[in-house]
């Protein structure tokens, strides 16, 4: 995902991922973030996958811990919101502009193109 | 009396693979989570209630409590109950809990242990546990999620032998 990100935006700075293993103990991925956690910037970003998955449950137990924000529904849109807004906003107000980016990115194209198209047709030409 | 549509091994408790496939599977209205480490632990029991869809109700008990719980005559609920580990799972089975097979999902890495399967790591201990549960006449299955066919655990572990 990261790599992704990085061939529209360029290279994303500080910003690291970590997966968690099939056979690895919620603890132990919990430790190896929070290993990371105590020498990361205060207001750092956690950006987990699935809302009530493991990453999202680990997420949300660190934050109680650590000053960071913690956000669920990782995608790429998600992903490049939060490096490029965080310069600019902190806190709540960053964590609700990030997500409204990830909301923002989901399209039913079909509808969009199909709409876009009929009202092609009453302008004439283009 | 509580209907167990699933009692399963996870030591992750409620997250991916529970929310996204088995619930919908088993088309339950309850989760228990049979713990006594969870149901002393308020911030875990908060973390696994936001973890929980709304329409799921959630029960976080200790092993005694839930014990009393799913064998409680009003309650008509259709649960899936999670354990942490085979000492949970023989200790419901133990005190009545009715069920036809037992479901390891998610025994987690653990350098003690040996690796039997994917995500299962298991030592002596819990194998005797295991074989208790079987001679209980509960089938001990490995099936991580719906999608996946249902493996004897004890056909797929004495295999490996």
């Amino acid at each position: 995902m990261i790599k992704g990100a990085e061939m529209i935006v360029g290279t994303l700075k500080n910003t690291y991922a970590f997966s968690i293993l099939p056979e690895q103990s919620v603890d132990d991925y919990k430790n190896e973030i929070e290993l990371f956690l105590k020498n990361a910037p205060k207001g750092s970003i956690l950006i987990a996958d699935l809302f009530g998955g493991t990453t999202s449950n680990v997420a949300a137990a660190l934050s109680k811990r650590y000053d960071v924000l913690a956000v669920s529904g990782l995608d790429m849109a998600m992903l490049i919101a939060a490096d490029e807004l965080r310069e600019e906003y902190e806190g709540n107000e960053l964590i609700d502009k990030i997500l409204k980016k990830s909301i923002d990115n989901c399209k039913d194209l079909n509808k969009m193109l199909n709409e876009m198209l009929k009202n092609k047709k009453g302008m004439g030409k283009l | 009396m509580i209907d167990v549509s699933l009692l399963r091994i996870d030591d992750r408790l409620i997250h991916g693979q529970i929310i996204a496939r088995w619930i919908s599977h088993l088309n339950c209205n309850m989760i228990v989570v049979a713990d006594d480490k969870a149901a002393n632990d308020s911030l875990q029991k908060t973390l696994l209630q936001m973890a929980t869809p709304n329409n799921i109700n959630l029960k976080i008990l200790s092993v005694e409590d839930a014990v009393e719980f799913l064998n409680d005559e009003k309650e008509m609920d259709k649960a899936l109950v999670l354990v942490r580990n085979v000492e949970s799972a023989l200790k419901l089975i133990k005190n009545g809990i009715m069920v036809e097979s037992l479901n390891v999902g998610n025994l987690s890495m653990d350098p003690a242990k040996e690796r039997i399967f994917k995500s299962i790591w298991v030592d002596n201990t819990d194998i005797e546990g295991l074989r208790e549960i079987e001679s209980l006449g509960i089938q001990v299955i490995i099936r991580v999620v719906p999608e996946e066919k249902p493996i004897s655990f004890f056909h797929y572990y004495t295999r490996g032998k």
